[in-house]
């Protein structure tokens, strides 16, 4: 107990929290809502005499977000639980209400201008699955009704639930006159209408059938205090207002043949859309019993959901405010109109990245120009003239640099604010491209320097959809440059998938392959197969990537002589390990490759061997290992002995879910499927496995949820596993690094492990990388509480000494510190500092040009980019090295010595002569 | 009882016996008296020397607790006070076999052909070799202890290499 602070002191002078000064300038965090589900609506609200303007949007993340109109800003968001999806939300006046879950039971109210939860309530789920919800709001008495298939609540201080007599009779819309509250339901096999009045204050039942009713309609909308519908055997448009008896008079509008009526979330204006037979729509008033018509347009023109407000498939929805306009489309973008104005955009299919790859920058033009050979005498002076006027800006910027100290504050800090510079490597290699591929068939450049977006394009999907599978980063055709090929499945209406490559050059957006005059228009990719993609991967060291068929057939991208060669060279020595979908579930299965010209012209996969799970377990994740330099090969002791770290470069994880709430954890030999390291830890409850892991040179580390102890007094809890692998005890080596797959030598593996209680769950987790792999690597995790944590390397050392001190040695060379169960929760450590990250999906990171830094981007709903130093910046001055104080002191001596030289000899001159 | 020593004597190349004599000062009369008095055989010199050489090749080993003493203080971290202490350690040994010829030339008997020879006082000699290996030692000890010998294979290991390996897997 008293060693912990002491641990605590000794890990505080290794470890280095953000600056103050520094926050949004090596990190930026963009707080992202996710694209609309349904139409946005527009919610005012008087604030000290102001009117503020907020746009309600419920979004296909499960978030619940008020965006500012005047900049598009977030004003509030609520980000609800995986398992928790909205069903709806309603607003009236300074309240919003949410209804989420399972059956859409969870009633929350939130406070419209700050969003913060006013109740939260369970309602009673419905006894069928939620098929309609709605909300009224009761005016004046703050009270409202909520209805759920076939249940109407009412919340507010007289709380009761009214439940249908017959539970098929489903409604979907409740409406409050004052007099009484009628629930409205359609019938599915009947297409019946049916309505019930109810007493609003005490929730008795007036009445629950009509009559007259029309025997089957199509739809109905609401309108005012009244309901219309179209009855598809007459065509005729019926309409009736609500009164507490369901005795209102029916009316009916036969003069033209209508087709539908549509809502258009304009009930309280009384207004909905009438469709007529003739290819007409009208704008529809229905007042005091009357219906007129206000306005006639085309209808088939345009998608259907060019109808303000309603959310319908086309996936481009409307909300209009006065002459202010708020567009949302089908690539999640948000764009607020005023006149005919952007005022501002979002993108939010940010939200949804699948893929996403750092692109380093080429070297700035005027360094990268590297044609000096063959040019003329005269060319060259030219050129150096040229060169020789920026020799003053350049001594000024020397010098300023020589008495500031370190370098200019642009070149550390990377101008964050100023995205407009060009696109040039910086010296520290921290400005680079993220290349971002959505769900949404979108494609970002994101400048790392400040978030910005540099481009946007937009996939062409062919009128189907695309799903981006992988990306990889190469070598462009110019020199320096690198180029992205994303690699897409593509979705046709007709369910047809095919296999497109898109090459993008990072810096502009635009297509490499295909010449492209215009980069504003749906990028264009090339079909590379016709039919689905099992797997692709880039080949060692090359530019070439394979794709494997679902025939198993491997074809080169691009597909040329050069790449054909190199396949050919690689092939006999190349093994493909994915999982393969079988009758019992996904396996992981080993390939080698083979050509044989009677059954194919192209190089087959053929399975080598499959991995043998323990039956009834199924394979949840392969996780790929970080490839980086490995800069030692062993682990030196305190007493200067070596444990040879187990290099196997062939290691992948895979991550299973067995029965009885097991899960595996396995590392596995990609060529030959042998397990080198099994674990088998719970899974959380009975149904899901919550394993997170990340593998890099010999070092895994995997995180679980350990529900019920396993052992007499284990605690619940998070559990944080550090596994490192060796090629046996002290001092033995077998070269694991070199060694064929099929060598003896290569099982010999000894796993040190050891076991924490890590404070948080994780959703995302992986480690820094650096160019040479020198400074030491961190766990950098997602927690579920929003916050990017970084684990430091010291801490997850499994030879940290248990029951006992480590002994001077060992402190002095490895750093050891006594083992502790609990990892230490140091706020420090927190690299999102007060910012919240919410739903992580994946980390990934970078080098920089820097080997002591590391740059660390985080997407999930939220996009994180920041840089690490695991081993503190030691390859740049302090930011307070006084660099004019040092050059003071030499010169300052040397002057010394200059004035004391001659006067020293001059005394002993002196000595000679008179002593 | 005038017996005098003529401890210029014992030093056989000493610089000072053709310095003139100082004024008013006749050795006539001393020179007489102690040319009286027997003056000691040349073998109880050389014994002397013989003595005086032996003491002169333990002196390193002698000096040996007081430099423990000082290495133990110095402490094991590699700091400008032990690095200095160790480097003395290290040096002196070699410095001191170097000019071992030389500074054993005093002690040379008198009947030495070359007082310079290696083989002039060859027991003393050796004695002397041994206590400074014995000097040596302990530096080195000092040195492994401080973690600055390349002993272990931890400190050859940033020199080992690995080649590629055969089999190339892609994910």
């Amino acid at each position: 107990m008293f060693l912990l602070p002491f641990a605590l002191l000794l890990c505080s002078t290794f470890s280095l929290a953000i600056h103050e000064s520094d926050v949004g300038v090596i990190d930026w965090h963009k707080k992202l809502i996710g694209a609309p589900l349904a139409a946005p609506v527009f919610h005012h609200s008087a604030k000290n005499g102001t009117i503020e303007s907020l746009l309600l949007v419920p979004t296909a993340s499960n978030v619940l977000a008020a965006l500012n109109t005047t900049d598009g800003s977030v004003a509030w968001r609520y980000v609800f639980e995986a398992d928790d999806d909205i069903a709806s939300f309603h607003a009236d006046g300074d309240v919003v209400v949410a209804l989420s879950g399972q059956g859409a039971s969870v009633l929350r109210s939130f406070e419209a201008s700050t969003g913060l939860i006013s109740f939260e309530k369970r309602l009673d789920a419905p006894t069928v699955g939620p098929q309609a919800v709605d909300v009224v709001f009761e005016p004046n008495t703050g009270a409202m009704f909520a209805l759920n298939t076939h249940l109407i609540s009412r919340i507010g201080e007289v709380q009761w639930t009214w439940d249908a007599p017959d539970k098929t009779q489903t409604y979907s819309k409740l409406v409050h006159t004052g007099a009484a509250l009628y629930g409205v339901g359609l019938s599915q096999q009947t297409a019946s209408l049916y309505l019930s009045a109810l007493n609003p204050v005490t929730g008795a039942q007036i009445h629950v059938s009509w009559k007259h009713l029309p025997p089957s309609v199509s739809a109905f909308v609401v309108a005012g205090d009244s309901i219309a519908w179209v009855d598809p055997a007459s065509q005729g448009l019926g309409w009736v207002r609500l009164e507490p008896g369901l005795k209102g008079h029916i009316r009916t509008e036969k003069t033209q043949k209508w087709l539908a009526v549509v809502d258009v979330d304009l009930r309280d204006s009384e207004l909905f859309v009438g469709v007529l037979a003739s290819g007409e729509a009208k704008v529809l008033r229905l007042h005091e019993g009357v219906v007129e018509a206000m306005h006639t347009f085309p209808a088939h023109d345009g998608p259907e959901a060019l109808f303000a407000g309603g959310p319908r498939q086309g996936g481009q929805t409307l909300a209009i405010d006065g002459m202010r306009l708020v567009i949302t489309t089908s690539t999640g973008a948000i764009q607020f109109w005023e006149q005919d104005q952007l005022v501002w955009g979002r993108e939010e299919s940010l939200a949804a990245i699948d893929r996403a790859a750092f692109v380093e920058l080429p070297l700035p033009e005027h360094v990268a120009r590297v044609n000096i050979e063959g040019e003329s005498f005269v060319s060259r002076l030219t050129r150096q003239i040229a060169d020789a006027k920026d020799f003053p800006a350049y001594a000024a910027a020397f010098a300023q640099r020589f008495i500031t100290g370190a370098a200019p504050p642009d070149e550390v800090v990377v101008s964050a604010h100023d995205h407009t510079a060009s696109l040039a490597r910086d010296a520290f290699g921290f400005k680079q491209v993220l290349v971002t591929a959505t769900a949404y068939g979108t494609i970002f450049g994101l400048d790392t320097a400040s978030g910005a977006v540099l481009w946007t394009r937009v996939l062409d999907a062919a009128g189907g959809t695309v799903k981006p599978v992988k990306i990889f980063v190469v070598d462009g055709h110019a020199d320096g440059k690198k180029d992205i090929v994303l690699i897409v499945q593509r979705k046709a209406q007709n369910t047809l998938v095919d296999t497109v490559v898109f090459r993008i050059d990072p810096l502009t957006g635009a297509s490499v392959d295909l010449a492209e005059a215009d980069t504003e228009r749906l990028l264009q990719g090339t079909v590379v197969l016709a039919g689905p993609l099992v797997e692709a991967f880039i080949l060692p060291e090359s530019d070439v990537v394979i794709l494997v068929d679902e025939f198993f057939q491997i074809n080169p991208y691009p597909n040329t002589e050069a790449s054909a060669t190199l396949l050919a060279h690689h092939a006999p020595n190349l093994y493909l390990p994915f999982t393969e979908s079988f009758a019992d579930g996904p396996r992981v299965v080993g390939h080698a490759l083979k050509f044989d010209p009677n059954l194919s012209d192209k190089y087959v996969a053929h399975r080598t061997w499959g991995l043998r799970l323990p039956p009834g377990e199924s394979v949840r994740q392969i996780i790929k290992p970080h490839v980086g330099p490995i800069a030692s090969l062993g682990k030196v002791l305190g007493n200067r002995t070596t444990l040879y770290k187990y290099l196997n470069p062939r290691m992948f994880v895979v991550l299973t879910k067995g029965e009885s709430s097991a899960c595996g954890v396995y590392v596995v030999d990609g060529a030959k499927g042998t397990m080198l390291y099994s674990a088998v830890v719970p899974g959380v409850g009975s149904t899901g496995c919550d394993v997170h892991a990340t593998l890099v040179e010999n070092w895994l580390v995997y995180h679980y949820y350990e529900g019920d102890g396993m052992r007499e007094g284990e605690t619940k809890g998070w559990r944080l596993v550090t596994v490192e692998l060796y090629e046996g005890g002290l001092d033995e080596k077998t070269q694991s690094s070199d060694m064929s797959a099929f060598s003896v030598e290569g099982m010999q593996v000894e796993a040190l492990e050891q076991s924490y209680i890590f404070a948080h769950g994780i959703t995302a987790i992986t480690t820094t990388s650096t160019k040479f792999g020198i400074t030491s690597k961190d766990i950098i995790v997602a927690t579920r509480n929003n916050k990017i944590h970084s684990i430091p390397r010291r801490i997850l050392n499994p030879r940290r000494p248990q029951g006992r001190k480590p002994t001077a040695e060992e402190q002095q060379e490895e750093q050891l510190i006594q083992y502790d169960v609990l990892i230490p929760e140091d706020p420090r450590r927190t690299i999102s500092h007060t910012y919240e990250v919410a739903q992580t999906r994946n980390i990934i990171t970078s080098p920089a040009l820097l080997e002591s830094t590391s740059l660390v981007f985080a997407y999930g709903l939220d996009l994180f980019f920041t840089r690490v130093a695991p081993s503190n910046t030691f390859d740049i001055l302090n930011k307070n090295f006084n660099k004019a104080q040092l050059v003071l002191t030499v010169s300052g001596l040397a002057l010394g010595i200059v004035i004391a030289k001659p006067m020293v000899r001059r005394k002993r001159l002196r000595e000679r002569w008179y002593n | 009882m005038s017996k005098g020593l003529e401890y210029s004597s014992l030093e056989s190349a000493s610089k000072w016996r053709n310095l003139p004599l100082p004024p008013g000062f006749s050795r006539s009369t001393s020179s007489k008296a102690s040319s009286k008095t027997s003056a000691p055989p040349p073998e109880a010199y050389n014994e002397i020397k013989e003595k005086r050489a032996l003491d002169f090749a333990i002196a390193p080993a002698k000096s040996l607790p007081m430099q423990a003493f000082m290495l133990y203080m110095s402490g094991s971290g590699v700091q400008i006070f032990s690095i200095g202490i160790v480097v003395m350690l290290l040096l002196s040994p070699f410095k001191n076999l170097a000019g071992m010829n030389d500074a054993f030339a005093q002690f040379a008997p008198s009947t030495a052909k070359n007082p310079k020879s290696f083989l002039t006082l060859p027991l003393q000699k050796l004695v002397y070799i041994v206590c400074n290996v014995v000097t040596l030692a302990v530096g080195l000890w000092k040195c492994r202890s401080m973690g600055l010998l390349p002993m272990g294979t931890g400190d050859w290991l940033a020199f080992e290499t690995r080649g590629i390996a055969p089999e190339t897997v892609l994910f």
